[in-house]
């Protein structure tokens, strides 16, 4: 049985690419008709030809007649066969659109020629989640890193070092760093780099406000912002934010008063992929339709597409969370009822909109085993099962959305 | 000495010295005795790290996308690899970090101040990177205007190939001191040379490396300048006059070598060579005259092949600049410009200011067109040398002298091929001639590199 499956497994592919030829079915079955009928003309015509004429010897040795006629016919009905299918092996492999299909859209063509092509990409992120993004850089003609004000940027160049990245550079938003600050529910202000969400003490609080500045509240003069990160969003064909921390990584960058307007005025299309689980301190009880109003409300802009996480997480790497005080991020009932038609995919019918972002529902994520150590006792590492971004499923993700859109 | 890294870039000025930076970075080029990374590495006992053009980053750079080179916490120094002197290195070294030097660009064609060097933290280099990845320097130049202090210094910058010339004489004069205070260096004037035979004037300004192999009789002219010869051989009734430069394996052959010459390692000189420079690995080993010239690496010239230096006009001579079309260069001296692995058969002649790009195969001509794009091959009729010929008449070539081309050396031979073939687009096909005969003849023209090795030539 368990052989039976693999067998099918295998031969899927293959039943796969012969499948598009079923709009030719026809077409090449008149064509063998004809070509039946093309050769019995030319056999009685060379019979003819065979029984009159005195033909040299090598004519002989041409047509197989030092072998009976039964090993004749086989061998030629051999040989035909192997090329016939090698000829069907490689028409399958050419794209075939009927020339009489009334799709005036173009979309066919559209979505070749975007095959074809590599977008020009701007992420702004932070942390792992940018490093996960970068990874992007293979299927970009240009991937540009737009690194968090408050981050060293030599950081992300170090650990980037490590991977073998193509296509891609990390650029900072503004002329020199800056600190972000955030307000939580109770008042309380913290540096960002404060490490909010391992602060016991702060598990239950979430995040009210965000802003570039220092304690005492946000800065007062111009932020000036570098050339190379307006040209990275104005040239843009895909801007993505995260994945990451949506205080940490996302929206310090969208308070930048000229890069959130050169984010609005792209045409590019903008992809925010949602956060996994909530962190504690900041988005506590957060939804995905929470996250992205926060997006709108520090950035003014709504994304195009939203990519979530759909697959159900393993109740065991659910356990892990929530000892941390960590839940997925998901969408509510309530979310799930704002519909439209949907544009996105042929599978469906409608699609979910938050704050008139199309969501996407789809396999993003992967649990990995982590082995974690503190600073205090760094010899008494453990693993853990943690969940991440699949920097695969997200490329895959991105780079469809980016071909349908 | 610093840890801070110097990373050369390359700016918009690079194009100018087309088809010689075909392949390779500007700061490869050489000027004196040394190269600019050559005199950095000399100076400051590191390697500086190169951004250069995406053909060359692999083969010659910190590769495509250079994320190490921004990993540190440490400041980053930038130079221009146009620059020629690097003494004003070292003052940018001490300066402030967010410091930015502007030279003037030398040629009104070329626009107004240029950077020429930075000291920058990561931060800030990250804000021009991307520029100089794509050797926009003026655009890193306006970006860096709004974070940093702004210093105009005045230095020479290589603008056009002639330069090379031009300043090679003084240029040599100025890298003597770092050459010969190195180990093995013999001043004239301390040691003569034992055999009456050599004569040296001035031997105060003649130093001779202790591996050099000199063949008396032999005449060595400091007068005008310095002369450094390395671990050189130099055979009977050779002349060398200064400033001039011998580089280490390179033979001379009875030559003459008048002053501003620099002739590069391992290459084989005959003839009268004057106010040229040979990048190295490179013949010119037969009668014949070189003058106020430029020779790439790999480059073979045939017997009796002479270039002129002069109009009989005594009008300044004028040369094509990638970009900017047919440049008087306002100088009366100039002599020809052939790029790596060009080959010139015997008694070819060229005019001043003859460019001939990467790869070319020129014989069986008596004058030759003074522009030939890369990989042109022929004389009478001229048609696109097949880039796999040419890549195994260079491997040839470059076995000869124990050195075998690199896959990453051919990869940028292949990829200036590729961008170089609008060029030849209006070359003889091979329409309607023979092509099975000029695939013949192609095809001898690789064995006969065969031949040579055989016989040992």
């Amino acid at each position: 049985m368990i052989q039976e499956q693999e067998n099918a497994i295998t031969m899927q592919p293959v039943v796969q690419r012969l499948s598009s030829l079923r709009r030719l079915l026809r077409p090449l079955a008149l064509t063998f008709v004809g070509i039946v009928l093309l050769s019995l003309g030319v056999a009685y015509f060379f019979i003819f030809i065979y029984r009159t004429a005195t033909l040299p010897p090598m004519f002989s040795f041409i047509t197989l007649q030092f072998l009976p006629l039964w090993a004749r016919g086989l061998v030629f009905a051999a040989l035909g066969l192997i090329v016939l299918a090698v000829g069907i092996w490689q028409l399958s492999g050419v794209a075939v659109i009927s020339l009489d299909a009334r799709d005036t859209s173009g979309e066919v063509v559209l979505a070749y020629q975007r095959d074809q092509m590599h977008p020009r990409m701007t992420v702004i992120s932070g942390g792992a989640g940018l490093l996960i993004t970068a990874s992007l850089g293979r299927m970009a003609q240009l991937l540009t890193c737009i690194t968090p004000v408050q981050d060293p940027v030599e950081y992300y160049y170090r650990a980037s070092s490590l991977f073998n990245f193509e296509n891609v550079v990390f650029v900072v938003p503004t002329l020199e760093p800056y600190e972000v600050f955030v307000e939580l529910d109770d008042g309380q202000r913290f540096n960002i780099k404060h490490n909010i969400a391992h602060d016991e003490r702060l598990a239950q609080r979430h995040v009210v406000n965000i802003y570039i500045g220092d304690e005492h509240g946000p800065v007062t003069t111009p932020l000036q912002v570098t050339q190379v990160a307006l040209d990275a969003i104005a040239s843009a064909d895909v801007i993505v934010f995260g994945p990451g921390s949506l205080y940490e990584s996302i929206l310090p960058n969208l308070l930048i008063p000229d890069l959130r307007d050169a984010i609005r005025r792209s045409k590019a299309c903008k992809i925010y992929i949602c956060s996994l689980m909530t962190e504690p301190g900041m988005t506590t009880g957060y939804s995905v339709g929470d996250h992205v109003r926060q997006i709108v409300r520090f950035g003014g802009f709504t994304p195009d597409y939203v990519l979530v996480n759909a697959p159900r997480i393993d109740a065991e790497v659910r356990r892990i969370y929530a000892a941390a005080g960590q839940m997925p991020v998901f969408l509510t009932p309530e979310e799930y009822e704002e519909t439209a038609v949907s544009t996105t995919d042929r599978l469906t019918t409608r699609d979910i909109l938050i704050e008139g972002a199309k969501v996407i529902e789809a396999d993003l994520a992967t649990a990995v085993v982590q082995l974690t150590a503190s600073l205090d006792h760094p010899g008494e590492g453990r693993t853990v099962r943690v969940l991440r971004h699949d920097p695969e499923k997200l490329a895959t993700a991105i780079m469809e959305v980016w071909k349908r859109q | 000495m610093t840890d801070e890294p110097i990373v050369f870039f390359e700016d918009e000025g690079c194009r100018t010295f087309l088809p010689l930076t075909h392949t390779r970075p500007v700061c490869d080029l050489r000027c004196g005795i040394f190269t600019l990374r050559e005199r950095v590495r000399t100076l400051t006992g590191m390697t500086p790290a190169v951004i250069c053009r995406s053909h060359l980053a692999r083969a010659y750079g910190v590769g495509r996308w250079p994320l190490t080179l921004l990993s540190r916490s440490t400041p980053l120094t930038f130079v221009n690899a146009r620059a020629l002197d690097a003494g004003w290195i070292f003052d940018l070294l001490d300066e402030p970090v967010g410091t930015v030097y502007l030279t003037d660009a030398g040629h009104a064609l070329l626009g107004g101040p240029v950077l020429l060097g930075a000291r920058l933290t990561p931060w800030m280099a990250s804000a021009v990177l991307p520029y100089l990845l794509e050797q926009r320097g003026a655009a890193a130049l306006a970006e860096l205007r709004r974070i940093g202090r702004l210093v105009e210094i005045e230095t020479r910058l290589l603008t056009f190939p002639w330069d090379l010339i031009a300043l090679n004489g003084e240029q040599i004069v100025r890298d003597v001191p770092l050459v010969v205070r190195q180990d093995g260096w013999i001043c004239a004037a301390d040691q003569p040379p034992a055999h009456p035979s050599i004569v040296v004037s001035n031997p105060a300004h003649v130093f001779i490396h202790r591996d050099a192999r000199l063949e008396p009789p032999l005449a060595l002219d400091a007068r005008d300048g310095p002369i450094v010869i390395d671990a050189a051989r130099i055979e009977p009734f050779s002349f060398i006059q200064g400033p001039a430069w011998i580089g280490p394996g390179s033979l001379i052959a009875s030559a003459r070598i008048r002053g501003e010459t620099s002739i590069g390692p391992v290459c084989r000189i005959g003839g009268e060579v004057e106010a040229s420079i040979v990048q190295g690995y490179s013949n010119k080993h037969h009668d014949g005259f070189l003058g106020h010239s430029y020779l790439g690496e790999w480059v073979n010239i045939g017997a009796m092949t002479t270039n002129s230096d002069l109009k009989n006009t005594y009008g300044t001579i004028r040369m094509v600049i990638e970009g900017f079309g047919q440049i008087d260069s306002g100088i009366l001296k100039l002599g020809c410009f052939l790029a790596d692995h060009v080959k010139l058969g015997i008694g070819v002649h060229l005019n001043g200011g003859a460019v001939i790009g990467t790869g070319s195969n020129i014989f069986g001509v008596h004058f030759a067109p003074k522009t030939i794009p890369p990989f042109t091959w022929g004389g009478e009729v001229f048609r696109e040398y097949r880039i796999q010929s040419m890549i195994d008449v260079a491997r040839k070539v470059m076995a000869r002298r124990k050195v075998s081309m690199s896959a990453e050396q051919e990869e940028v031979l292949r990829a200036v091929f590729a961008m170089t073939r609008g060029d030849r687009a209006g070359l003889d096909d091979g329409g309607g001639r023979d092509e099975a005969a000029l695939r013949r003849a192609e095809a001898e023209a690789v064995r006969a590199f065969d031949l040579v090795e055989a016989s040992g030539g």
